[in-house]
């Protein structure tokens, strides 16, 4: 497999082969000749008016939105599916979500939520008398982006170039071909914004004993630094960028998982189609996908919900589907007798391509027990599996929140991002009290928590906020006299 | 334990009360199940199976609950629910086996690990004095009906190229020596457990004994059993392969071989893996084997070495046995050896030859032993008493996860890997 860098112009490359990749990327020399351009394209493009960057976007979205009607990302389609392991009905859905990335509206919201007023991001608008700021870019921005889905990538490098960065973008592998088949889209727009907009990103991959990535975070001019990802990889990162001296900004997505927690009076088909829809999607991979469950109830009634879970599994199963090795399956069926042996209740799908389990476990959490005797059966390695405990209050519930990161089976995850919740209005308001104590980032329907709004902050945190800095400006003198 | 101390601490066993227990013993020690027909020993393996979910529903608390989950009855249950009873071996590893011990086990048995080549905690398992006792008749009597001759005891002379110390951790090991120690028949570990030092970490590796190689080589017991991991004889064979003339003669001087003439009876017994060695197809150890090893029938007519090749693990308490040339892996009449499908685990459809094998051993009393190893074998019919014989296929691998990781900290992939 061969990954090529894109960008605009000449720049210096490397060719670097590891195992059976070949990459070219941007040699140091190259980013130097990237940088060396930085101060120039950063002031042009923090100097469009913020409307007509979101429109360069908007009309991407569109040329994308063609192509793929058109059929013309076919072929992507099948490369992405064999470098991500998604089924190409999955796939289908990444790339009709692309279009959603760069809606304008959605672009303007998102920005508005960090910024308030967007004229900020362009002079500098007043915010009391005599006192005013500016949205200044931070960058270049440098983006070790995540390799779990297309969109994850492609929402930082837009709100980076959006506020006015130069921006480098290294993309995983598993999506690296997607990004750049984005990304094209933007270098062939015939107007003068995509061109800048353009000539202010450059995509390449860098393999992890790559000089030039060392250099872009030892010693590059650069301002943000901004990885999506966990460890051994994220120390390595954070170790480089402490010795760079210009000081760069290091903003870390560390590796984030989804919960629910579902109590029996709200315990539904839809809930329970829903809860099945987001194990299936994406496999869960994503840092929102429900990964574990809480049931706040009898067990007769969690076996009703997992019943009506099991049909809905079987329909989305069906429609994005999951082959799973022989040493896979292995892993998977050992795994489920063992939770058989320590006393739960096991329901499963044997079909090859939609090995499903949900197990129910009553009082406590058996996947750690499993995860100790079958060390493979690791966060990494589960897909549409998810374990069901079911506790007879609702004040047991946040404690499993609290505690997962600290547990065998979620090694490797820094904590629970999202929370599904769907519990009747009597034990919402204190729940969620709780639940904000837990430290979660999100609590939404179980419905779609994979789906996030313009608004949302991303792990906590406004990316646009991450990728700028404000400069203040006083033409007055303070009324305080020493 | 010394093989007598075994017999007569497992003759106090409270358990030889208990029916089942009873009638099991028995059985084991019944030679005439070897002139059953397959149909009858299959009847016979329903029948234990239900008796024995009854035994173990009544000495646990642990099993009647898992039956339940399960949905399998004692009093109607099939050879096919073993599908769903059988668990992975993986669960044996460390302290695993402690939950599916009976309560009262009897006390001062004997624990066996496997290798640890893995990298994992051992497997390890527990086996009481009336287990070990068990393990010791049905063995040798299986050993006797493949090798195709009964072992006179006090007759001949065995070399197991092993180090005695892991006759107190390896299962196949302890089989071999208390087999032959029952059998009054001298045993030379051909190997040596010598502490070493790498990197200022002591570490135990093993070294050929040649004293008790000399000793073996030259004996003129009859027969002379020789046991060994298919490296071992492969070794061997190159060494004689690659001598040159002159330390040929010497070796002939010293030792009296090539060729290892083992005499009326003679065997090569090989069990276990591959040890780390890149070894040929186990034919081609053989036929290379046969130009440096002899051996002749009970008549004194030179015949090629025979070949016997055990299938072993620690949690299996009597082992498969396949002798070349004759027949594939081969059980005792009272094991029920089955295959599962692979990517459903349950029962081995119809016309279907290959799947993960799972062992069930109606005569083990200290726990139900139902497992499966993570093997891949065949199954083909045989004309012998179990009328089926298996094949081993290869090992299931398991990914431990890192390279399938793509989520949020699957950037930097390289770094992830761990090949």
């Amino acid at each position: 497999m061969r990954v090529n860098p894109n960008f605009v112009g000449t720049l210096d490359t490397v060719v670097r082969v590891l195992g059976d990749l070949e990459v070219q990327e941007i040699s140091e020399l190259g980013i130097q000749q990237l940088f060396s351009k930085a101060p120039d394209v950063q002031r042009k493009l923090s100097g469009l008016n913020v409307e007509d960057r979101i429109q360069v976007f908007e009309d991407m979205g569109k040329i994308w939105e063609e192509k793929l009607r058109k059929g013309q990302l076919n072929a992507l389609k099948k490369v992405l599916s064999g470098s991500t392991g998604y089924s190409e009905s999955l796939i289908e859905q990444e790339l009709t979500l692309v279009r959603s990335v760069f809606n304008g509206e959605s672009l303007r919201r998102s920005l508005e939520a960090s910024f308030g007023n967007l004229e900020a991001l362009l002079k500098f608008v007043e915010i009391s008398k005599g006192e005013y700021k500016r949205y200044f870019p931070a960058g270049p921005v440098f983006i070790i982006s995540s390799g779990n889905s297309l969109i994850p990538p492609l929402i930082p490098t837009t709100i980076s170039l959006l506020t006015g960065n130069m921006t480098i973008l290294r993309p995983s592998i598993s999506n690296y071909h997607g990004v750049i088949e984005v990304y094209n889209t933007l270098r062939t727009m015939n107007s003068d914004n995509a061109r800048l907009m353009s000539e202010g990103l450059a995509i390449s991959y860098f393999t992890h004993e790559s000089p030039s990535l060392r250099y872009l975070l030892t010693k590059a001019k650069v301002g943000v630094v901004n990885f999506w990802g966990g460890d051994p990889a994220r120390v390595e990162v954070s170790k480089l960028v402490s010795e760079n001296p210009h000081r760069p900004r290091l903003i870390v997505n560390g590796p984030l998982t989804g919960s629910v927690i579902i109590d029996e009076v709200s315990a539904n088909e839809t809930v329970a189609d829903g809860l099945a829809k987001n194990v299936v999607l994406y496999d869960q991979q994503l840092c929102s996908s429900p990964t574990s469950a809480i049931f706040i109830g009898s067990i007769e009634k969690a076996k009703e919900f997992v019943n009506h879970m099991a049909a809905s599994l079987n329909k989305y199963g069906s429609i994005y589907n999951a082959k799973l090795s022989e040493s896979q399956i292995y892993l998977l069926q050992s795994a489920r007798r063992i939770f058989q042996i320590k006393g739960s209740i096991v329901y499963s799908s044997n079909d090859p391509q939609n090995m499903w389990t949900v197990v129910l476990s009553k009082g406590k959490r058996v996947l750690d027990e499993v995860v100790s005797t079958v060390t493979g059966f690791n966060i990494y390695f589960r897909r549409r599996f998810i374990e069901i405990v079911v506790v007879d209050k609702w004040h047991d519930a946040p404690t499993f929140i609290r505690e997962l990161p600290y547990c065998r089976a979620f090694t490797g995850v820094d904590k629970v991002q999202t929370v599904g919740l769907a519990v009747s209005d009597e034990i919402k308001h204190d729940l969620l009290e709780d639940l904000v104590n837990c430290g979660v980032y999100r609590i939404v329907p179980v419905a779609d928590m994979y789906l996030r709004s313009p608004l949302e902050p991303y792990d906590g945190l406004n990316i646009p906020s991450s990728f700028t800095y404000i400069i203040y400006m006083r033409d007055r003198t303070l009324d305080f006299n020493v | 334990m010394s093989a007598s101390e075994i017999f007569e601490s497992a003759s106090k066993s409270p358990l030889l009360k208990d029916p089942y227990v009873e009638k099991v013993w028995n059985l084991i020690q019944d030679k005439s199940l070897y002139e059953k027909s397959p149909d009858h020993l299959r009847s016979l393996r329903r029948s234990l199976l239900r008796e024995c979910l009854d035994f173990f529903s009544r000495r646990s608390d642990y099993y009647p609950q898992l039956f339940e989950r399960l949905g399998v009855s004692p009093r109607n249950a099939e050879l096919e629910d073993l599908a769903k009873l059988a668990i992975p071996s993986d669960v044996l590893r460390g302290e695993g086996h402690k939950q599916f011990l009976i309560k009262d086990v009897d006390q001062g048995g004997e624990n066996f690990m496997s290798s640890g080549t893995t990298g994992k905690e051992p497997v390890r398992v527990y086996r009481s004095p009336l287990d070990l006792a068990i393990m010791i008749i049905a063995n040798t009597i299986l050993f006797e009906h493949i090798y195709g001759d009964y072992l006179e005891p006090g007759r001949g002379i065995a070399l197991f190229m092993a180090a005695p110390e892991l006759r107190h951790r390896l299962n196949f090991v302890a089989f071999v020596h208390l087999t032959l120690e029952n059998k009054r028949i001298p045993l030379l570990y051909g190997m040596n457990l010598v502490q070493s030092s790498q990197g200022g970490s002591a570490w135990q590796k093993l070294e050929p004994n040649k004293e008790a190689l000399i000793k073996f080589l030259k004996s003129k017991e009859e027969p002379k059993l020789f046991f060994t991991a298919p490296a071992g004889v492969h070794l061997m064979s190159q060494r004689f392969e690659t001598m040159n003339l002159i330390n040929r003669i010497m070796y002939k001087l010293l030792t009296g071989a090539p060729p290892v003439n083992l005499g009326k009876g003679g065997v090569i017994v090989t069990g276990g893996g591959s040890k780390g060695y890149d070894l040929p197809k186990y034919d081609v150890i053989v036929e290379k084997a046969r130009r440096y090893f002899t051996a002749k029938n009970k008549n004194g007519e030179d015949l090629p070495v025979p070949f016997m090749d055990v299938l072993g693990m620690t949690e299996t308490l009597t082992a498969l046995i396949a002798k070349f040339g004759a027949h594939g892996m081969i059980p005792t009449p009272l094991t029920e050896v089955f295959l599962l499908n692979p990517r459903t685990f349950e029962p081995l459809e119809e016309g279907s030859n290959e799947g993960v094998l799972g062992i069930f051993n109606p005569f083990v009393t200290s726990w139900f032993e139902c497992f499966y190893p993570g093997d891949i074998m065949q199954v083909s019919p045989w004309d012998g008493y179990y009328g089926r014989q298996f094949h081993y296929v290869r090992r299931l691998t398991v990914e431990e996860g890192w390279d399938l990781q793509r989520a949020c900290g699957g950037t930097l992939e390289e770094l992830m890997r761990r090949k």
